[in-house]
């Protein structure tokens, strides 16, 4: 037997004992299976490798997300979500009455799929909960409970140079960019994330049962289903919407990170009214004009204490922000009022692109260092102050080099086997 | 019977149902794909020091178990190898799982391909398991199948799915701590 035919045996053994044996407590496996099972062990590293496979393939199975998307049907003309069946190779049996009923009528097979299924996601993870309650017993296949762990906070966070795409629970796409940190917690009540550090842009899944909430420093931003980029800066919070719209909270003290999913930081107090004030100049090409009159961009609502389970009642006034509008927060917790902006270009980080307009080359190095893992860095004052303006493609720092240069007369050295540009006017040596 | 609340006694269902596969698969510790065969072999090995009589007793618990510790031995070692990533300490001290590969949209995409390539049938019964919870027992019954067909459904389905998915060699294999 060549060594593949051997492993896809080894594999096939080990898929039978990982269903026989691997998920079942001690007590319910009889004393010559776990005898036999402990000699096949013993048989081979290779049958103890495959066992951890077997693992690792039922793992993956209970954190995939998109089951809705799975077809159960036999080959189906217009299947959605490009999932093809078996090419043929597989025998099954005719479907039974009730379930995947292929045929002449399709309408009423379509019905009856979609009667047998449950098509709210988090209704059908209680309905698991209370059976698994009331079930107790260890053969209740731990491949549910796994889906029960996603009751947990989850953090994600990227380091430098590093940009990751995720997917939440609950069908959310977030995409963040670099030194960026979150961290998920979904309740039954509301999905609650929060942005720890960094900027990332949100694809939130409609679930009409549960608000999606983002909290960024004094920051908070409500969304049902929609897309909207928020960034945590150094003193601001910006916050941009793509698609649909989102409600933005400000308040005047910072919410530190709530420990328990129900509980938001206790001790929130009252926002101050968002009068327009100061706004930060430093945000590239951004301003907001001081002492506008700004009733009729602003909705205010007297809210109660969001369903946030901390039992204290807030004022609290929301900004409303539709497709195309940035709202820029201090962290006095004043905000100004939504802008309009060119949300390709606000939200082209997204994209992997870096939109500069007039940004003093100092910011605009920080910012490609974030990125990549060459690094930038620039010898002299002067340089270091020269506006920069345009688009780059934030995974390549030669596209800024090849700027520079065709800008002004410089001297570009490599350092550190290539870790490191450095830029200076030639004039400087 | 006095009310209790549904997270109270899930967390009293877990402490009474506790199996070292739990353990196993929801932890801080983990193993990297890439180095699952040669975790393996030392798992092989240490299985062979102990007598097989006492591994009879719980043989899953030994497996898991000794994955563990060698994953977590091996981890201590490389990461006083390893300049020290802040990032990785973020995730020590919270109470959260981290986000592994398997969060990634990519990934999630990757799966949705693998499952693909099952029959239609194999489909249904992972998502009615999976997606609905049900047993394999109850998934019989809904389907109007024999235990024994569903069975081998999952057989073949974890079969096939070990060769097909292509999950980045950097994907982990999540242990319990021991």
């Amino acid at each position: 037997m060549d060594p593949n035919e051997r492993r896809e045996r080894v594999t096939e053994e080990a898929s039978y004992w990982w269903n026989r044996i691997g998920l079942r407590a001690p007590a319910d496996i009889s004393a010559a299976d776990r005898a036999q099972f402990t000699e096949w062990l013993r048989e081979s590293p290779v049958n103890v490798a495959e066992m951890l496979h077997m693992a690792r393939v039922h793992q993956t199975l209970g954190r995939f997300k998109l089951w809705q998307d799975v077809s159960v049907e036999p080959a189906e003309a217009g299947n959605v979500v490009a999932l093809h069946v078996d090419s043929g190779t597989n025998v099954h049996s005719q479907p039974r009455a009730g379930v995947g009923k292929q045929g002449g009528d399709g309408a009423t097979a379509g019905e009856t799929e979609i009667a047998s299924r449950v098509t709210d996601r988090s209704t059908a993870r209680w309905h698991m909960k209370r059976w698994c309650l009331a079930a107790g017993a260890a053969a209740v296949v731990l491949g549910s409970m796994l889906m029960l762990f996603h009751i947990d906070a989850q953090t994600v966070a990227t380091g430098r140079a590093e940009r990751r795409e995720v997917m939440l629970d609950d069908g959310s796409v977030v995409k963040l960019e670099p030194e960026t940190k979150l961290r998920v917690s979904f309740a039954k009540d509301q999905r609650r994330v929060t942005l720890q550090r960094g900027r990332a842009l949100f694809h939130v899944a409609k679930d009409r049962s549960r608000p999606f909430l983002v909290q960024a420093g004094n920051t908070s931003v409500r969304a049902v289903g929609t897309a909207f980029g928020v960034e945590k800066k150094r003193r601001n919070v910006v916050v941009t919407v793509a698609e649909g719209k989102v409600a933005v909270l400000a308040s005047t003290r910072e919410n530190s990170d709530a420990s328990s999913p129900a509980g938001a930081a206790a001790g929130s107090r009252q926002d101050s009214p968002l009068a327009g004030g100061e706004v930060d100049g430093a945000r590239n090409g951004g301003s907001v004009d001081g002492g506008q009159d700004h009733q009729n961009a602003v909705v205010s609502q007297k809210d109660a204490a969001r369903g946030t389970g901390d039992g204290v009642t807030q004022e609290t006034e929301e900004v409303l922000l539709g497709a195309g509008q940035q709202l820029t927060v201090e962290p006095t917790g004043s905000a100004g009022s939504p802008r309009t902006v060119d949300t390709r270009r606000e939200l082209a980080w997204s994209e992997g692109r870096l939109v500069f307009d007039a940004t003093p080359m100092a910011e605009v190095i920080e910012e490609f260092n974030r990125y990549n893992r060459v690094q930038l860095r620039v010898a002299d004052a002067s340089l270091a102050a020269r506006p920069v303006s345009g688009v780059f493609q934030a995974s390549d720092p030669e596209t800024l080099v090849a700027f520079v240069r065709a800008g002004a007369p410089v001297s570009v050295t490599r350092e550190d086997a290539g870790r490191v540009i450095v830029i200076e006017s030639a004039a400087a040596h | 019977m006095t009310q209790v609340s549904p997270h109270a006694r899930l967390a009293e269902w877990f402490r009474r149902w506790r199996t070292p596969l739990r353990k196993f698969l929801v932890g801080k510790g983990t193993i990297r794909v890439a180095d699952l065969d040669d975790v393996a072999q030392e798992v092989f090995l240490r299985l062979l020091r102990y007598e097989a009589a006492e591994i009879v007793e719980h043989p899953q618990a030994y497996l898991f178990k000794m994955a563990s510790n060698v994953a977590a031995e091996w981890a201590m070692r490389s990461r006083n190898r390893q300049e020290h990533e802040p990032h990785w300490l973020d995730g020590l001290t919270t109470e959260d799982r981290v986000a592994d590969d398997l969060d990634d949209l990519a990934v999630q995409r990757e799966i949705a391909r693998a499952l693909s390539t099952l029959s239609a049938r194999e489909r249904q019964v992972l998502k009615l398991h999976f997606d609905e919870g049900l047993t394999q027992p109850q998934i019989a019954a809904r389907l109007a199948l024999s235990p024994r067909v569903v069975r081998r459904d999952f057989e073949k389905s974890y079969s096939k799915l070990r060769g097909e998915l292509r999950v980045p060699s950097t994907g982990v294999l999540t242990h319990g701590p021991e």
